[in-house]
């Protein structure tokens, strides 16, 4: 087994006890009239449900960018790398890990969230396609975070940044109306549609094409911390 | 096995447009069972070389290799013992769980891990703070745990920069068996520090840095030197055949001790000193006034 992968438990604790309790903060006051019962207590079954999952729904942006700004960034700038990256593993290795388990610690922060809310206010499962969205929103914000994590601890807001100059790029070059926002297209992060039907049926080829733009950024942002050493500043 | 061939890093900023030059065409060669130190004043690049030992920079030009192999590579298979200068360790940890954390990393596993975790921590005294978050540490502690990670790794290439730095003069003087203990004849060890007391007591050579170039290695430290010597002097009261005794010796202006500055061979300062106690002079301290590496740093960086 190597490394990396015996590493991983202790890497995963460090994300719970640092990112994750942040988290839970966050998704913990934004279901604080819920909690509360502000509603009196009058909102059961189906329409708890649909309210916790709108509730979450609205913060787990937030949330993703909490558990994944500075992966890389971070230890650099904090001087943790030096330590690590003088052991025998594969920086890359290292931080691939380091995503996966920011994913890890999410979906953990997100089952804490649901059992503090069964417990608070009763029995609620937000449903398998409510966790796959949240899933696919977070691999999708978090892989361009990563990807610009090796050059910036400010990696968040750059991220954010491309979303938001994406959105406008895709209005004043829609797609089918020329060469040029045929590229932006495929260059810019998918958006525009969901990744589950009205129904709750996944649309595979949407999905697809938002993984493998996912993982074609953390491949970038692996590549960055392969070939640029990581005393270099950028 | 840690070859530098004409290596330069320059460093660059577009916005001033600036370059400086940290490590200007180094060329030197460290063997296997060799303890390489490295002096220099502050801003000579001893912290950059070690950076492009450890692949943490890539050089503006020539190379660095060790085993053949460029640093990077050679870190990923085998890791190097390394302590840096600035101990950079998460504050929430505690300095058992840190030592865990990178003996995991270092590729020990079960009982064996443990057993090697427990050894640092006795070797390095930081029992009593095991517990201790890391923000708690002082700083020689600190250092102590630093050190401690460093001595976790099997790599036969071990460097450590300002290894005593923070620690107390008993902690330093147990630095010096350290280094003995961490001595294999398949290892390299480089140390930088600005304490050449140090670095002539457990280095074989000493490359002197100023301004990025490598201006002199020292070598043959603990050998015993035929040349002239620079000793000082401590007597009980002044007496009128101290001048006579010595070849080339002056009177220091102390307040509290009656002191003179002596040269020559070792042969002549012997003959001085033993005729100065024939002759009655009550002879408080005789030692020297500078090491020969101090000599050779100021010769090195120009300063007398």
């Amino acid at each position: 087994m190597s490394v990396v992968v015996r590493y991983l438990p202790r890497q995963l604790a460090d994300q719970l006890l640092t990112r994750g309790a942040a988290m839970l903060v966050v998704g913990i006051v934004i279901l604080l009239p819920f909690l509360l019962r502000v509603d009196g207590g009058a909102l059961q079954g189906e329409q708890l449900r649909v309210l916790f999952v709108a509730s979450i729904g609205n913060v787990t942006t937030f949330l993703t960018l909490i558990a994944t700004y500075g992966i890389v960034g971070q230890d650099i700038r904090q001087g943790y790398y030096r330590f690590v990256l003088s052991k025998p593993l594969s920086p890359a290795a290292y931080y691939g890990a380091a995503f996966g388990v920011t994913l890890a610690g999410y979906l953990i922060t997100l089952l804490v969230l649901t059992g503090v809310f069964a417990v608070v206010r009763g029995p609620v499962w937000p449903g398998l396609t409510a966790f796959a969205n949240w899933t696919i929103g977070f691999v999708l914000i978090g892989s361009l975070v990563f990807a610009f994590s090796r050059f910036t601890r400010l990696d968040w807001i750059f991220a954010l940044l491309v979303f938001l100059l994406g959105d406008v790029a895709r209005r004043r070059w829609p797609a089918g109306e020329s060469v040029w926002g045929a590229v932006l297209n495929v260059l810019l992060p998918p958006a525009g549609q969901s990744a589950f039907s009205a129904a709750g049926h996944p649309r595979w080829g949407h999905i697809l094409w938002l993984l493998g733009y996912a993982a074609v950024m953390v491949a970038l942002g692996l590549l960055a911390v392969r070939y640029v050493p990581p005393g270099e500043r950028r | 096995m840690i070859r530098y061939a004409d290596v330069s890093k320059t460093y660059r900023t577009l916005v001033p447009h600036r370059e400086v030059r940290a490590v200007d065409a180094f060329t030197l060669e460290v063997s296997a069972g060799e303890v390489l130190g490295i002096a220099g004043p502050n801003g000579a690049g001893k912290s950059t070389l070690l950076a492009l030992t450890l692949g943490f920079l890539r050089p503006t030009g020539g190379a660095v290799t060790i085993d053949g192999r460029p640093p990077a590579t050679f870190v990923r298979h085998h890791g190097i013992a390394y302590l840096s200068e600035l101990i950079s360790i998460p504050s929430w940890w505690t300095a058992r769980g840190a030592l865990g954390r990178y003996a995991t990393l270092s590729g020990l596993t079960g009982p064996a891990a443990v057993e090697r975790v427990e050894g640092v921590i006795d070797r390095l005294g930081i029992g009593d703070h095991r517990h201790k978050r890391v923000k708690q540490l002082s700083k020689g502690n600190l250092q102590r745990l630093g050190l401690a990670q460093a001595l976790l790794s099997d790599s036969p290439v071990a460097i450590l920069d300002e290894p005593t730095h923070g620690l107390d003069p008993l902690w330093t003087q147990r630095f010096r068996d350290i280094v003995t203990e961490m001595r294999r004849p398949d290892r390299a060890i480089v140390i930088a520090s600005h304490n050449l007391d140090e670095l002539e007591r457990v280095a074989d050579r000493v490359a002197i840095l100023d301004r990025g170039r490598l201006t002199r290695v020292a070598d043959g430290l603990a050998e015993e030197d035929g040349g002239a010597a620079h000793y000082r002097l401590v007597v009980a009261a002044d007496d009128a055949g101290i001048v006579a005794a010595f070849p080339r010796v002056a009177r220091v202006t102390t307040e509290r001790q009656v002191t003179y500055d002596a040269h020559g061979t070792l042969d002549e300062l012997n003959d001085g000193l033993a005729r100065i106690i024939a002759g009655g002079v009550r002879v408080r301290a005789f030692f020297p006034a500078r090491s020969r590496l101090e000599t050779a740093f100021r010769e090195a960086v120009g300063e007398e």
